[in-house]
């Protein structure tokens, strides 16, 4: 198979931004334009899941040229069963997300769909690099099309929303720059010569004290995008005020970069100051899971109640990964695919009844399963999706994830009799509950019960929606069925980054 | 000493001093004509660049005057700054005069970047500073630029004899004027030679407007026009920071130097980040942002000695083309109005300018993938090699304070709805010189790998 797969697939964005920036195409034809191209690119990306082994440990598809020597940096791009199925969503999610912003995206296109493309070359991009210096260019590069596209074509308190969201992710960012550099230097030191690939780093024997500071350094720079509890306020407002596109991408996507971060950076550089600071993440887990679900109930915004689901949700997937064993850490994978999505699809949902009754207040709506029949029915299969009933996919990622932590929290316990794990793991099980009750409050009001005035006479979705929903709901009962390849696929990579971070 | 050896040895400057003479006879002889002057400098400009490639083989004032390879390659480093500006505001300098001023303005810095002696710095410094006194009066119509003109004059005045104090304690340490070895004179570690070092230090300060010294910029880059304005931000910072560079290159660390250049300069981060906050005027905005970008410049003085003068000449190069960019840009869309409101909704009428302009303001923020943030990591790279991690830190942090204004301006440009009309001067021409003086940071990239060599 062609090597230079991976590289095609991240740089194939970049052509029709180039196309949308020179050519002065009318709106529709942008449309068109944008959405074969993410078919394509889709379509392109495929062939990576069928010609990965995931019988082999190591890279795949690699590409491996120096960028600046002296600073250790390469343009390394390489695929792991971490990687891949985060890269798959990603393109998944883009014709998908070209398709929901036809009718939301009404000025400015060309500008708007090169933004999106951009964001797309930039989120492969820090998905597939395996150099730290690439790393942290593709991931700070990524705030600057997100920060256009909730500014430009987000609500009301856009502005607001948007300097928030950049400025809260930036202040993260800017502290892992000082820990990466501090690394180069640590690894010059060292060996003598500068590195900054992941592969060179995972070797670095790096003293308990500094791993500390470095830990903190990266955790609060992933932790901030997840986002965690405290570091969440900038999320419900960026969400709400997105347009829908911008919150699908968001949620579907930008979210799953922090957890990306911690399970392939975070972790396995700083071993030791992972194991200390366990205890505290789980915790902070268990909060966000909790507060999140709490939050969800407390608002009548449908958006916002979406968006403090999703910090509920990624509480799970932290769960997942400090639990340092395979099936936690394969959950959590799969609770980050899942939530791609889940909540996608669940802003998708919002965006589409946005269209037609310019309101998202929970009070107004209701009788949309009389008015709406296939509307209702993809959103409950969604809705589902996202509680975690079983056959859906939220259910194998947070059976796995609950399952690994409790089997780590239950060995601990055995050990040393150290309760606290497993009270968090009884905690984290009542999230799923609230989880639940938020979605089924959700669904309850705004597809059952009585029609009112507005809601009577609204016209079922159109073909182009259907095709949306219809996709995410076949791929969150694919992955509630049948999860099996892809938990095949991913085992290997998540094996062999469960014991890097367990080394001593 | 020959004739031939006198010229010879010092060959950019002769060429310059001749040009300048030949700008003043053509004043006299040929009416004033908006191409001649130009062409003329061009000419000169063109023949200097190309003196430069052959470093002169033996030197006739060798206690006086450096020629190397180094000090050509800055030399040239300044000539690709000073490009975009001659051409991008080629208004500004039409005049013969103004020509003249510009030439002997680069031959100042040349002679700063090559002085060897206090003398022939002074000479240099004092040749950059008076044609820009002139230049800010000269180049408007306002009234209050000759306010602006006279602040500049009497502050850099100032800055010069605080210079001139230096050169006194530098005598009284070493009874010489001698500045060969920079770095050995600092070691002595008299009295007197602390003094010395204090006093050309906080000159210098003064000269790049680094807080508590910054006070004239934001007035002086407001007066003046335009085009003076981005001469003043770029090249004139350039210089000063290029002969730095080449003088303090081997300078050890010591508490005076860690307290000089790394923790003065962390107030003009802040302040001059803070206060661009709250500025209404693009230049004045833009001033407050080269004070803080003067700051960044001066930690790379605690960084690595072999990485020194390579990082600073990029972190120059990269952030002087970056906002010759952004002057001529503006230059196209109004040269009278500054007025941040008329940035309002310029992506609606004016995409292309929109977008250099956001080129240039991210890359100023530091953002990746632009080449101000590879300016910056190659700096706090070297400063973190040597162990400082806490300054590298706390100016990262307050560097973050900028990145808020940045984005303002874009918030304005993009995301908010126009209020004024304002008409613009449609010189499609400008916006594609912003275009080009971007483009040059490729040679940029390029000069800057020689002095890794």
């Amino acid at each position: 198979m062609c090597n230079q797969l991976l590289l095609y697939v991240l740089l194939f964005p970049l052509l029709p931004i180039l196309l949308l920036t020179i050519v002065p195409f009318s709106s529709k034809q942008c449309k068109w334009i944008s959405f074969f191209s993410m078919s394509f690119h889709f379509l392109l990306s495929l062939p990576l899941y069928f010609y990965f082994d995931s019988a082999a440990p190591a890279l795949q598809f690699e590409i491996n040229f120096p960028l600046i020597r002296s600073w250790g940096a390469n343009f390394h791009l390489g695929l792991d069963g971490i990687n891949l199925l985060l890269i798959l969503l990603t393109t998944l999610l883009g014709p998908l997300v070209v398709l929901s912003s036809f009718e939301t995206i009404k000025k400015n296109e060309r500008f708007f769909y090169s933004m999106l493309f951009l964001l797309q070359f930039f989120m492969l991009g820090t998905f597939m690099v395996q150099n730290l210096f690439a790393f942290y260019l593709f991931w700070e590069a990524m705030l600057i099309p997100m920060f256009f596209m909730i500014g430009i074509w987000g609500g009301e308190r856009r502005i607001y929303a948007t300097l928030k969201f950049f400025l809260y992710t930036a202040l993260g960012s800017i502290i892992m720059l000082v820990a990466i550099i501090w690394l180069l230097h640590a690894y010059i030191l060292n060996t003598g010569t500068p590195s900054l690939e992941f592969s060179e780093l995972y070797k670095l024997a790096i003293p308990f004290d500094a791993q500390l500071w470095l830990f903190a350094a990266f955790f609060l720079s992933f932790a901030i995008k997840v986002p965690l509890f405290p570091l969440h306020t900038w999320l419900p407002d960026a969400h709400v005020q997105a347009p829908t596109p911008g919150s699908v991408i968001l949620a579907g996507i930008l979210l799953k970069m922090g957890t990306y971060g911690i399970i392939k950076l975070a972790f396995p550089l700083f071993p030791q100051a992972a194991i200390y600071f366990s205890p505290f993440i789980g915790t902070v887990a268990v909060i966000s899971i909790i507060y999140g679900a709490l939050l969800a109930l407390t608002h009548a915004d449908i958006k916002k109640i979406i968006a403090c689901s999703s910090i509920s949700h990624l509480g799970f997937v932290v769960l997942g990964l400090v639990s340092f064993n395979i099936i936690g850490t394969q959950g959590a994978m799969i609770q980050m695919i899942s939530h791609g999505f889940t909540a996608g699809g669940l802003f998708l949902i919002v965006g589409m009844i946005y269209e037609r009754m310019h309101t998202r207040e929970l009070t107004e709506f209701g009788g949309l399963a009389k008015s709406m029949p296939m509307y209702s029915t993809l959103s409950m299969i969604i809705v589902l999706g996202s509680i975690g009933l079983p056959g859906t996919s939220g259910f194998t990622g947070e059976f796995l994830i609950l399952l690994g932590y409790f089997s780590s929290a239950f060995a601990l316990f055995k050990e040393t009799q150290n309760i606290f794990p497993l009270i968090l793991s009884v905690a984290a099980i009542s999230g799923v509950v609230l989880g639940a009750l938020y979605m089924l409050r959700l669904v309850q009001h705004f597809l059952f019960g009585p029609t009112n005035k507005k809601t009577e006479n609204l016209l079922d979705i159109t073909f182009k929606e259907k095709f949306i929903l219809i996709t995410l709901s076949f791929f969150i009962i694919l992955f509630g069925v049948y999860p099996k390849p892809f938990l095949d696929k991913i085992e290997k990579s998540v094996e062999n980054y469960t014991s890097l971070s367990l080394r001593k | 000493m020959t004739f031939f050896q006198i010229i010879s040895s010092t060959l950019p400057e002769n060429i310059l001093i001749m040009g300048l003479l030949l700008i003043l006879l053509f004043e006299m002889i040929l009416p004033q004509n908006k191409l001649f002057p130009l062409l003329l400098t061009a000419i000169i400009l063109g023949g200097t660049f190309l003196s430069l490639f052959y470093p002169p083989l033996e030197n006739a004032f060798e206690t006086f005057y450096l020629g190397n390879n180094q000090t050509s390659l800055l030399k040239m480093a300044l000539l690709l700054i000073a490009l975009p500006i001659v051409i991008g505001f080629r208004s500004s300098f039409y005049s013969y005069k103004a020509q003249a001023l510009f030439i002997s303005a680069i031959l100042g810095a040349f002679y700063m970047i090559s002085s060897l002696n206090f003398l022939t710095l002074f000479l240099g410094l004092e040749l950059l500073a008076f044609p820009t006194y002139v230049l800010v009066f000269l180049g408007t119509k306002r009234s209050f630029s000759a306010e602006a003109s006279l602040k500049y004059l009497v502050l850099g005045s100032t800055a010069s004899a605080i210079f001139l104090l230096s050169g006194v304690f530098l005598y009284a340490a070493t009874g010489t004027f001698s500045l060969m070895n920079f770095e050995n004179i600092i070691t002595l570690n008299t009295f007197h030679t602390q003094l010395f070092f204090l006093f050309f230090v906080l000159a210098f300060f003064f000269k790049t407007a680094l807080v508590p010294f910054h006070q004239w910029a934001p007035d002086v880059y407001d007066g003046a026009d335009l085009g003076i304005t981005s001469f003043m931000a770029v090249f004139i910072k350039a210089a000063y920071f290029l002969t730095l560079g080449r003088l303090f290159g081997q300078l050890e660390i010591t508490p005076l130097t860690l307290i000089l250049f790394g923790i003065v300069p962390l107030a003009s981060i802040l302040w001059g980040n803070l206060a661009a906050i709250k500025q209404t005027n693009f230049s004045r905005l833009m001033a407050y942002s080269s004070i803080a970008h003067a700051a960044y410049i001066y930690y790379a003085f605690i960084g690595t000695e072999a990485e020194r003068l390579p990082s600073l000449t990029f972190y120059i190069l990269s952030y002087g083309l970056v906002v010759a960019a952004s002057f001529i840009t503006l230059n196209y869309l109004s040269d009278e109005l500054h007025d941040l409101k008329n940035f309002k909704g310029l992506f609606k009428r004016h995409p292309w300018p929109a977008g250099i302009l956001s080129f240039c303001f991210l890359s100023l923020a530091g953002l990746p993938p632009l080449p101000g943030f590879f300016a910056k990591f190659y700096i706090f790279k070297n400063v973190l090699a040597e162990g400082h991690t806490t300054y590298a830190l706390a100016a990262f942090l307050a560097s973050y304070i900028g990145i808020y204004f940045y984005l303002k301006l874009i918030v304005l440009m993009y995301m908010t709805e126009e209020e004024t009309e304002l008409k613009a001067h449609r010189k499609y021409g400008s916006v594609g010189f912003a275009l080009g003086s971007l483009f040059l940071l490729v040679p940029a990239i390029w000069l800057t790998t020689f002095f890794l060599k």
